[in-house]
């Protein structure tokens, strides 16, 4: 891999930072923790960014954002920001905990305060790390798997703040939690790694629903993981919404490990975004396990997003479902990677993956590749990818019945990316989808 | 209300209908019956509005103005219907959302203003019952998984919806039990007032046993080669369409 090391003036800042955060730890340098953030950094060092050469990454190039300046940002802040200035990112109608985190930092004064239901426990990831470290470090990285790339590291090396949700057996929360980035680049460009660890022990359920805004003129690199962990029986929903006003550099991971009877079910809805890669790394670990992940892209103008799935069917009996969809205009681009890995051992499997795209521009491009590799004989597995124009016989239709063109594209266009959202369990949050989908398409 | 003159129509270079004349007043019922491939179906396309078809000649004219000058939304809105022989499925578009927003833009290029809420779907509801669907269609994506039958019923919900001028009804017979086509032509005659007027394409007299037309035409290669009142649909019934194609050759 020696030929993929780049070093960029980025890499060389952020590797400098390590160094300058670490000096100030005062001897806790060697704890546990630190520890785990120093092999991060070590091979963040010898990987570098990721680089279109490889396999994983040959339709997005990191080239732009490794050129672009930016303040690394891995310290406590206390946002100068109001609720009234962040009140614009709520869900209307949406019952929430609202969790408010400015560059990374958690912002107490402008999360909401309410009381969590019996046996669920959300606290920042310092504060896991101080109190309940033995559960913390049981749970904290040992949901990766070994097909974490170097970014992840990098959010591994610097990430100090940032949620640990946790539901004890047999608790549930039905009040979904509202992760709320704000970038705040009024002050100049931001790049931060906010990192969530999720765990939801043996029949819990959670809901957990994350979203990304810019306040400033400036420019993000957000380098995000989210780390899931659920036990037998448990339920947990993931939705991410990525509808910044601002397009800004994305790198989201999303770490999902399953037991035995295990209901996961991930959104990702990308909006904006100048180049965005969302990362799935899935293991059915347990029989009985079911993961579904949704996606939904709308992309113009220059957007490029490009969502990389990993699913590994370890053991036998699980399902897993993917279901993407996309409409891209202008000169934007998709891509769309799905590999679904089958071991000898995960007999009666069935995997799911469909990968439609509606393409408005002839600027515009998708590129879609699913893979499938089954060592296993008796499985159920389906993969599907069509990308199409929007169909005329259908404009026809809808324009002889006294619709204007627009209005007939509007409604074929929300109507091919109807069946992404609807299995979120909020109607609050599903309208609110609906309504920026709507926008976005108007 | 309709007067078409001399029309000529292509599809990719070849001519279809070859001048064709016709005219329908108000009130009237005008059946169009004819072989496969003698035009029937680009007739009613080219009165929509389809852009698949070239007019290389003649004129429409819907109550005094350019039908061909108007884009399909257009023609919908002045009162033009054309009931599909293949109604598309639209998966995601419910019906009632999409009959919201026919109906309303139709009515808001006439002036009336949107129908509210409550009175849509009373409309709706009192029209469903005369064909006999149910209601829970309403929530169900457009023709997503219906039967032969249930799209055509369809079609006619929402001609009895939009409330038509002239309606255009494509072979509506094809792919329909005889249950369906006794609730499909008792609809259409239930709609029939004396200021619309139908054109009934059809390949079949059965259809003409139901919807009982005022005149009835036959179309062959592009060419309105006869014309007549309804005791012609019973000499095609009767005779077959070759004894015309032996009047045309000769």
């Amino acid at each position: 891999m020696n030929d993929t090391i780049k070093n960029t003036d980025l890499k060389q800042q952020l590797v400098e930072d390590f160094t300058k955060m670490e000096s100030n730890l005062n001897g806790q340098s060697k704890s546990e923790f630190n520890t785990i953030r120093r092999v991060a950094m070590d091979r963040f060092k010898a990987e570098g960014f990721p680089v279109k050469k490889m396999e994983m990454w040959k339709y997005t190039s990191l080239k732009k954002l490794v050129e672009t300046p930016f303040t690394n940002f891995f310290e406590p802040l206390t946002s100068t920001l109001k609720s009234s200035d962040i009140a614009q990112f709520d869900v209307p109608g949406l019952n929430s905990f609202k969790l408010v985190f400015v560059n990374g930092s958690f912002q107490p004064q402008l999360s909401s305060n309410g009381t969590f239901a019996d046996g669920i426990t959300v606290e920042s990831l310092t504060d896991a790390r101080n109190s309940n470290s033995v559960l913390f470090f049981k749970y904290f990285g040992n949901v990766m798997n070994n097909h974490n790339d170097s970014l992840d590291s990098l959010n591994t090396a610097f990430c100090n703040e940032g949620v640990f949700i946790h539901a004890a057996k047999s608790k549930t929360e039905e009040q979904p939690i509202h992760i709320v980035n704000i970038h705040d680049t009024r002050e100049g460009n931001v790049c931060y790694h906010p990192r969530h660890l999720i765990v939801a022990e043996e029949n819990s359920e959670v809901h957990v629903m994350t979203s990304n805004h810019t306040i400033g003129e400036g420019e993000v690199f957000m380098n995000g993981l989210i780390e899931i962990h659920a036990a037998a029986d448990a339920h947990v929903e993931c939705v991410q919404l990525q509808a910044d006003k601002v397009d800004q550099y994305i790198h989201q991971s999303t770490h999902i490990k399953t037991h035995k009877g295990t209901t996961v079910n991930n959104f990702t809805i990308t909006l904006s975004g100048k180049i965005v890669r969302n990362n799935k790394q899935v293991l059915l670990n347990q029989d009985h396990s079911e993961v579904s992940l949704f996606g939904l892209y709308l992309l113009n103008g220059k957007q490029h997003v490009d969502n990389f799935l990993y699913i590994d069917h370890a053991v036998p009996n699980c399902l897993s479902n993917q279901l993407y969809k996309g409409i891209m205009d202008g000169t934007s681009t998709g891509v769309f990677n799905g590999r679904i890995m089958v071991r000898k051992d995960a007999q009666k499997t069935n995997a799911f993956q469909s990968n439609n795209n509606l393409i408005l521009n002839d600027g515009a491009t998708i590129n879609t590749k699913p893979q499938l590799e089954i060592f296993a004989d008796d499985v159920k597995c389906s993969h599907g990818a069509t990308s199409a124009q929007l169909d005329q016989e259908h404009m026809f239709f809808l324009r002889a019945r006294g619709l204007s063109e627009a209005a007939a594209k509007k409604m074929l266009l929300n109507a091919f990316l109807s069946d992404v959202v609807t299995e979120i369990k909020s109607e609050a949050v599903v309208d609110y989808l609906e309504q920026l989908i709507a926008d976005k398409i108007n | 209300m309709l007067k078409i003159k001399d029309l000529k129509v292509e599809i990719e270079g070849k001519e279809i209908l070859k001048g064709i004349n016709l005219e329908l007043k108000a009130g009237e019922i005008h059946a169009i019956m004819g072989p496969n491939g003698s035009g029937k179906s680009t007739l009613a396309s080219v009165i929509a509005g389809n852009e698949d078809y070239t007019v290389t000649g003649g004129s429409i004219e819907f109550m005094g103005k350019d039908l061909l000058d108007m884009d399909p939304e257009v023609r919908a809105r002045e009162g033009v219907f054309l009931a599909f022989q293949y109604p598309v499925e639209i998966p995601g578009v419910s019906i009632s959302n999409f009959l919201k927003a026919s109906v309303n833009a139709i009515r808001t290029h006439r002036g009336e203003g949107e129908l509210d809420a409550v009175s849509m779907l009373k409309k709706m509801k009192e029209k469903m019952s005369m064909l006999e669907i149910d209601p829970a269609f309403l929530r169900r994506s457009l023709n997503e998984g219906f039967s032969g039958g249930e799209k055509k019923r369809n079609e006619i919900l929402q001609m009895a919806m939009l409330e038509p001028y002239l309606s255009v009804l494509d072979e509506t017979d094809s792919g329909l039990d005889i249950d369906s086509l006794r609730i499909v032509a008792s609809g259409v005659n239930k709609l029939k007032s004396k200021d619309n007027a139908s054109l009934v394409i059809t390949h079949y007299q059965r259809l003409l046993d139901h919807i009982v037309p005022d005149f009835v035409h036959v179309l062959y290669k592009g060419r309105i080669v006869k014309s007549g009142d309804k005791s012609l649909a019973l000499e095609l019934e009767e005779k077959g369409y070759d004894w015309l194609k032996e009047d045309v050759v000769a």
